[in-house]
């Protein structure tokens, strides 16, 4: 991320330190295949430094700046590839209370920013029922792929056309079983498996006509910022392999001065470039305001341009290191295996690529 | 329409200028010959540029003292923009784009006064001598020697590759004035006017069977030792810092984004919008196009900021030749059988020169510095690699 102002650069040095200081790789794999799969210590201080609430209005007690600013932060936290889900509940979640108006909404946003709660936004899956009673609701149904796993709270969100209100569980509800599944970068993800839960009035987070709306918003702002994260696991990735070429002696020489390896380290180069480029141009544009369907093409832009480029350069990498790029101890490994999970994480380039199609204004009259 | 005389077109806001730009080419220049599939000759787009020179439009970049506009930055990347919106072809442009520039920059008041009013008038025309055939990329080691005989240059040798060279009266070339000094370091900057003996033209038939560029032959060519620019063995570094920030036009979306209209007017005609297949290869062309365009962008802001444009800037160049060649391979591709026929064909109801943007996209990897070099200077400034 390019810092555009000087509240922007604050961000971003703040963010290198904490990142530089808290992502060693000892730190990293250690909580890799753990449960919790981050450092709940770590995610308070994330929560007292402010970066919880950089997107959440000032009236609710946040900063109320934009994703540009909390971009800064993502990017440096994506390059140091810490486990704590910045992404995932710091914006998905985030924002999916921010955009609620129901009564559950004022006490959970509260507590997520200040990091004694950690939300989670779970997507029923289609059939997923949820019979209205007296005074409130019985839920049966699932959602995979939830992260994070260790959520406290879990933010229930149905499908459009299920005319079904978002509603609020707390992850020890009577009838919820978590089922974990480990994803390769050694973090977590809930497959939700909901056996008449029972919610109360009092937990609903929006009525259905918000619901939904709420949800896309969160969407995709968790793309943009998905998107600024793999950007900074592709400068850590192009940093490590550069250093790795220029270090690397064989035949009597740097590889780096081979010309077949300068290449594939320059379209490196530039794939990042415009990774960054794009999902910062998202930034700026949805922060500037944009309908709808604008802001769905830009968040596919950018999460598709970055899966398709971080895709590219994590593979290239391991190529251009050989053999030591493909054992566990090198910390290539761990951004390797990052990458895999944040470019299937959201939907990948061609799911994207799919959704940036439906949202899109007709190509004629977009060129007018 | 005619246009209103300003002293002083800065002066005017963005906007309203941009909208003066863009009513007056959209009512004033033909519209066959928007996106030409080719270079035009003098022949066919010289009108246009004599009518440019009357209303005072010929050199945007030039100070106004000299008979430019005397457009600041931001204001010439608008009179840029909407030129590239409406696909206004050049012509044999390069003394309005280098002579001028670099007469204006390095020339004596002499050579200025001498040159710089027939430029703008257009009645000189200039093609670029750089190339030769066995200086392609690796430029410096050209040969055409240019010897100093009292007051004159007698220059030998051969040039290649010169983009209009057939409508040019006048040829500006890099020649070797200094055989013992190292490569770079005995180059001259001459002026040479084409109508004389001893020089002799020959267009290259290029696979698309157009003929833009040429052949130069020049068997002892005097020309007079005041048509020196920049001082002797200077050429070199006068030719390179004139590579201004006009460079970033070479990776402008322009031609991706025009290659990318004929696709979707090709898949209207083939009725290919409703084939999914298509349909997903079509959205990430299209994706691609919009993020040059943000990359573009960011590029676009350091020269409105006035910063020296970052070697980076190489990088924009491969970006737009790779999507502008990939969209043209998809039209082909959308185009099935029709793909064989040449020119102006009939698909469906409409009427698309299918090969076009493929002929165009072809050579871009090309020329103004091959990508495979754009690579290499990217590997050497910027990811600073051994060597």
């Amino acid at each position: 991320m390019r810092p555009q102002n000087d509240q922007q650069r604050m961000l971003a040095d703040t963010a290198r330190q904490f990142a530089q200081g808290n992502c060693t790789s000892a730190r990293i794999r250690v909580c890799r295949n753990r449960t919790p799969d981050f450092d709940a210590n770590i995610w308070t201080e994330m929560a007292a430094l402010g970066w919880l609430s950089v997107l959440v209005p000032e009236a609710d007690g946040g900063l109320g700046i934009g994703l540009s600013e909390m971009g800064q932060l993502i990017y440096e936290w994506g390059a140091g590839a810490g486990p704590e889900p910045l992404v995932a509940a710091g914006v998905l979640a985030m924002t999916m209370l921010v955009e609620s108006d129901g009564p559950a909404r004022s006490k959970l946003l509260n507590e997520a920013v200040n990091g004694s709660a950690v939300p989670a936004l779970a997507w029923m899956d289609e059939g997923a029922q949820c019979a209205k009673q007296v005074d409130g609701w019985v839920v049966r149904g699932n959602a995979r792929f939830t992260t994070p796993a260790d959520a406290t709270d879990f933010l229930l969100v149905f499908t459009q056309t299920s005319g079904l209100p978002a509603l609020q569980i707390s992850s020890s509800a009577p009838g919820l079983m978590v089922q974990r599944e480990m994803r390769c970068d050694g973090t977590s993800t809930a497959w939700l498996h909901l056996n008449d839960v029972a919610v109360s009035e009092s937990s609903m987070l929006g009525p259905p006509a918000k619901a939904w709306a709420a949800a896309e918003k969160a969407r995709d702002f968790a793309l943009i910022m998905a998107a600024i994260s793999m950007t900074g696991t592709m400068r850590t990735i192009n940093t490590l392999t550069q250093d790795y070429l220029r270090t690397r002696m064989q035949f009597g020489k740097a590889i780096g001065s081979f010309q077949a390896l300068q290449h594939k380290a320059v379209d490196m180069h530039i794939a990042e470039q415009m990774a960054r480029d794009v999902a910062q141009h998202a930034c700026t544009k949805v922060d500037a305001g944009c309908t709808p369907n604008e802001r769905a093409c830009y968040a596919s832009r950018a999460k598709a341009r970055a899966g398709d480029a971080l895709d590219r350069i994590a593979r290239m990498a391991v190529q251009l290191h050989g053999a030591i790029g493909f054992t566990d101890e090198y910390d290539l490994s761990l951004h390797l295996n990052r990458a895999l999970t944040f470019s299937a994480w959201l939907g990948n380039s061609d799911e994207h690529v799919s959704r940036y199609a439906h949202h899109a204004a007709p190509f004629e009259a977009a060129q007018a | 329409m005619s246009i209103q005389q300003i002293s002083d077109w800065n002066v005017l806001s963005d906007e309203v200028f941009r909208q003066q730009v863009r009513s007056y080419l959209e009512a004033n220049y033909p519209h066959e010959l928007r996106y030409p599939a080719r270079r035009l000759f003098w022949n066919e787009i010289g009108f246009w540029y004599r009518k440019m020179f009357e209303i005072g439009w010929i050199a945007p970049a030039w100070p106004r003292e000299h008979g430019g506009m005397g457009l600041a930055t931001p204001k010439l990347l608008i009179f840029y923009e909407e030129h590239e919106r409406w696909g206004v072809s050049r012509f044999a442009d390069m003394g309005i784009l280098m002579v001028g520039p670099l007469l204006i920059q390095h020339g004596t008041p002499e050579q200025q006064k001498t040159w710089l009013p027939k430029i703008i008038a257009c009645e000189h025309l200039w093609c670029q001598g750089y190339s030769e055939p066995n200086a392609g990329s690796d430029l410096s080691g050209l040969r055409t020697e240019a010897v100093l005989e009292g007051d004159e240059y007698v220059i030998n040798g051969q040039k290649i590759w010169t983009t209009l060279a057939t409508d040019a009266s006048h040829i500006f070339l890099l020649a070797r004035t200094d055989k013992q000094a190292k490569k770079q370091a005995g180059i001259s900057f001459l002026l040479v006017e084409m109508n004389q003996p001893g020089i002799r033209v020959r267009p290259i038939k290029d696979v698309a069977g157009h003929s833009e560029l040429c052949e130069v032959f020049l068997e002892n060519v005097r020309v007079p030792a005041s048509n020196l620019v920049g001082g002797a063995n200077q050429g070199w570094g006068i030719a390179k810092a004139l590579l201004g920030f006009e460079r970033i036009f070479l990776g402008s979306p322009k031609y991706p984004n025009y290659a990318l209209g004929i696709l979707s007017r090709l898949a209207d005609a083939r009725g290919l919008h409703q084939d999914p297949a298509f349909a997903q290869r079509f959205a990430k062309l299209r994706m691609q196009v919009e993020d040059h365009a943000a990359c573009y962008e960011h590029f676009i802001e350091i020269v409105k900021r006035g910063e020296p444009i970052p070697p980076d800037i190489s990088m924009l160049k491969v970006i737009s030749t790779e999507s502008f060649q990939a969209i043209a391979d998809e039209v082909i591709r959308a185009a099935g059988p029709i793909a064989q026929l040449v020119g102006m064909v009939k698909v469906g109801n409409a009427e698309i020169d299918v090969l076009g943007p493929f002929f165009r996209a072809l050579p871009s990897s090309i020329y103004g510095g091959t990508n495979e070099i754009q690579r290499n200077v990217l590997a050497r400034d910027v990811l600073r690699l051994p060597s």
